[in-house]
């Protein structure tokens, strides 16, 4: 199956979730292929359906005060923090083709992290019940999916060199007492963001069984420049 | 042993059911044959019952929704098969998922309690409808002012929120292929139902509509004089009931207009089942079924029409009410200005017929133009089972009956 890899570089989260919400569309059409979106986002708190409030252990004015805007959002899972360093992963592929099964689709997000992860030495794991990928109990990655008519959205972020000092403003996943961390935190160093995607791409690839092929602009690049107007 | 109570398919687009009501309680030892649950789906209320008895184990609670045939409950025969059966997934617990948006994740969350507030200064407070909308809008929290008690956000801080974000022009707002989005309206329920049935209809058969104009005095007479008769009959006489009624005698003569084509084979259908279109206003439409209406005199089509309709508008209907019509007839005369229509056929009947309002109309008679009370009508057939010269023979039956209602007595 083929799948196309388009980098977004920084974008703002509510721009990243309407170009999600076209190219959905679109992959449900059968206009496009199955898609992985990878970007960064500025600092940005994201509550999911299951998401309580009081996971959002600041206030919306010291909240406002630091810049960070909170949303309220359509996918599973709990409280999220995306920012700068953070590698954010939006599949948006079609599960019919993966049996319709939504429970092997986010074990399979959860396996690919997990490789591209040991890739690095770092041993990560599952951790029983909670969407996520935990080293040590502190959480390194979230998982939070939408599926829309059998299409999936939203999808995966993965701590690289996120500044985790904001992640004291929320308990990650709803956890009070998990913390975050990240790649660099545990290697104790600075890790590159592209050799991280390199490795990911060959362990989704692997993965999802798919074919990999970075996007000229005709497919997902045109979709893009029309959602920016 | 442990027996299932999943949701039917009840209608031939029924994706889904809303739980309306458990009739008895998690662990209640219900009889076999009883009402257990009564769920609306497909435009009518239906009420499920067991097929054993035993101790009643809620899967999927109240007011919430499951796809045809995602098991809702479970009848165990004995205590310890309950204890399991609660143990495995404890009431309310859901791992259903419905077609319509959907999130998933790994494990199954507890679902956020509708009033749940913080009690605590400085955290993000707001109301569910506040937060639906806000999430719906894809506004941050952080730039509404929430003017609830301790800060609490409700629905109108959000929706002033918008209204300021759009004056000023920083509006993060929904633009879908260069065109702004004022509201997004999800297709489901019985507007679904219906747009999924029309298309259907008409990508799988072949329709074709023919239209005429029938003179209608005769007809006037013989309903003025049964409209006098109506404290008599018990019942006041209607246009509908009349059509019905002849309709039913027409499709004897005509049986092609009462068959269906089915797996490659024409089944001409025994009974002569008529539905009725029922306008359910902004509400959408639904058509309830005259069975055996040949056998039927107008008294009893015109008491039947009138309960059937009355269900329709209580959302009373039952599924029996409205499966196994064989042809269908709309009267669109109540609140159309249109002469003419082209009707949709409800699969899979081979026709439809419907009916404009009688006006007063100059007609050309022996060299003469007089006023006569016409009615028009739409005749839908499908051409893979009906050719032209059938319609034609349909509609000139229709019309001599129409003419000559003494016919009727034959």
């Amino acid at each position: 199956m083929l799948c196309v890899i388009y980098q977004l570089g920084l974008i703002e989260y509510r721009k990243a979730y309407r170009l999600q919400k076209e190219l959905l569309r679109k992959r449900f059409e059968g206009q496009i292929p199955d898609v992985l979106l990878l970007l960064e986002h500025p600092p940005t708190i994201t509550i999911g359906k299951s998401g309580r409030l009081e996971n959002v252990l600041a206030s919306p004015a010291l909240l406002a005060e630091k810049g960070i805007p909170v949303f309220f959002m359509d996918r599973g899972g709990d409280v999220t923090y995306h920012g700068p360093g953070q590698l954010v992963g939006y599949p948006i592929i079609d599960l019919r083709n993966r049996g319709r099964d939504l429970h092997r689709y986010v074990r399979d997000l959860e396996e690919i992290i997990i490789k591209t992860l040991g890739s690095f030495f770092i041993r990560a794991t599952m951790d029983g019940n909670p969407a996520g990928v935990w080293v040590q109990n502190e959480e390194i990655a979230a998982i939070g999916i939408a599926v829309k008519r059998w299409i999936s959205m939203h999808g995966f972020a993965l701590n690289v060199n996120t500044d985790l000092e904001p992640f004291s403003l929320i308990n990650p996943c709803g956890f009070p007492d998990r913390r975050a961390t990240s790649m660099s935190n545990i290697l104790s160093q600075n890790v590159s963001m592209a050799a991280v995607i390199e490795r990911l791409l060959a362990h989704f690839s692997e993965v999802f069984d798919a074919q990999i092929e970075l996007d000229s602009d005709e497919l997902i690049g045109s979709t893009i420049k029309g959602e920016q107007k | 042993m442990v027996a299932n109570i999943a949701i039917p398919k009840l209608g031939f687009t029924m994706v889904d059911a809303k739980l309306i009501e458990w009739k008895a309680k998690e662990g209640e030892w219900v009889e076999k044959g009883s009402g257990v649950l009564v769920i609306e789906g497909e435009k009518s209320s239906w009420e499920i019952e067991t097929e054993g008895s035993g101790f009643l184990h809620i899967v999927v609670p109240e007011r919430n929704k499951a796809l045809v045939g995602e098991v809702v409950g479970l009848i165990c025969e004995t205590k310890e098969e309950l204890e399991k059966a609660q143990k495995q997934a404890p009431p309310g617990a859901r791992a259903g998922l419905t077609q319509a948006e959907e999130a998933a994740r790994k494990e199954t969350a507890p679902p956020a309690k509708p009033e749940l507030v913080e009690k605590e200064a400085g955290h993000i407070r707001i109301s569910p409808v506040a937060r639906k909308l806000a999430e719906e809008k894809l506004i941050d929290i952080t730039s509404i002012v929430g003017t609830g008690p301790g800060g609490r956000i409700t629905l109108a801080d959000v929706e002033k929120t918008i209204e300021e974000k759009r004056g000023i022009g920083v509006a993060p707002e929904e633009i879908y292929e260069g065109k702004r989005v004022a509201k997004t309206v999800p297709l489901q329920g019985m507007r679904k139902a219906i747009a999924d049935l029309m298309y259907y209809s008409l990508t799988n058969s072949a329709q074709v509509t023919v239209l005429a104009e029938i003179d209608m005095t005769e007809m006037v007479r013989v309903r003025e004089a049964l409209v006098s008769q109506a404290e008599r009959i018990g019942t006041k006489v209607t246009y509908t009931d009349l059509f019905v009624f002849v309709l039913a005698r027409v499709l004897k003569d005509n049986p092609i207009f009462n068959a269906s084509l089915i797996d490659g084979e024409i089944k001409f259908w025994e009974d002569i089942n008529i539905g009725i279109a029922v306008s359910l206003g902004g509400e959408g439409l639904i058509v309830p079924v005259i069975k055996n209406a040949d056998q039927k005199s107008i008294t009893q089509i015109a008491q039947l029409t009138k309960e059937l309709i009355k269900k329709a508008w209580e959302s009373k209907l039952r599924p029996n009410d409205v499966i196994g019509g064989t042809f269908t007839f709309s009267n669109v005369g109540m609140f159309s200005i249109s002469r003419y229509q082209t009707p949709v056929i409800v699969p899979p009947q081979s026709a439809i017929l419907s009916a404009a309002a009688i006006k007063d109309t100059p007609v050309v008679s022996e060299g003469q133009i007089v006023i006569r009370p016409m009615a028009t009508f739409s005749l839908t057939y499908d051409h893979r089972m009906v050719d032209g010269e059938a319609g034609e023979r349909f509609l000139t039956r229709f019309n001599e009956l129409l003419q000559s209602p003494y016919l009727l007595s034959l």
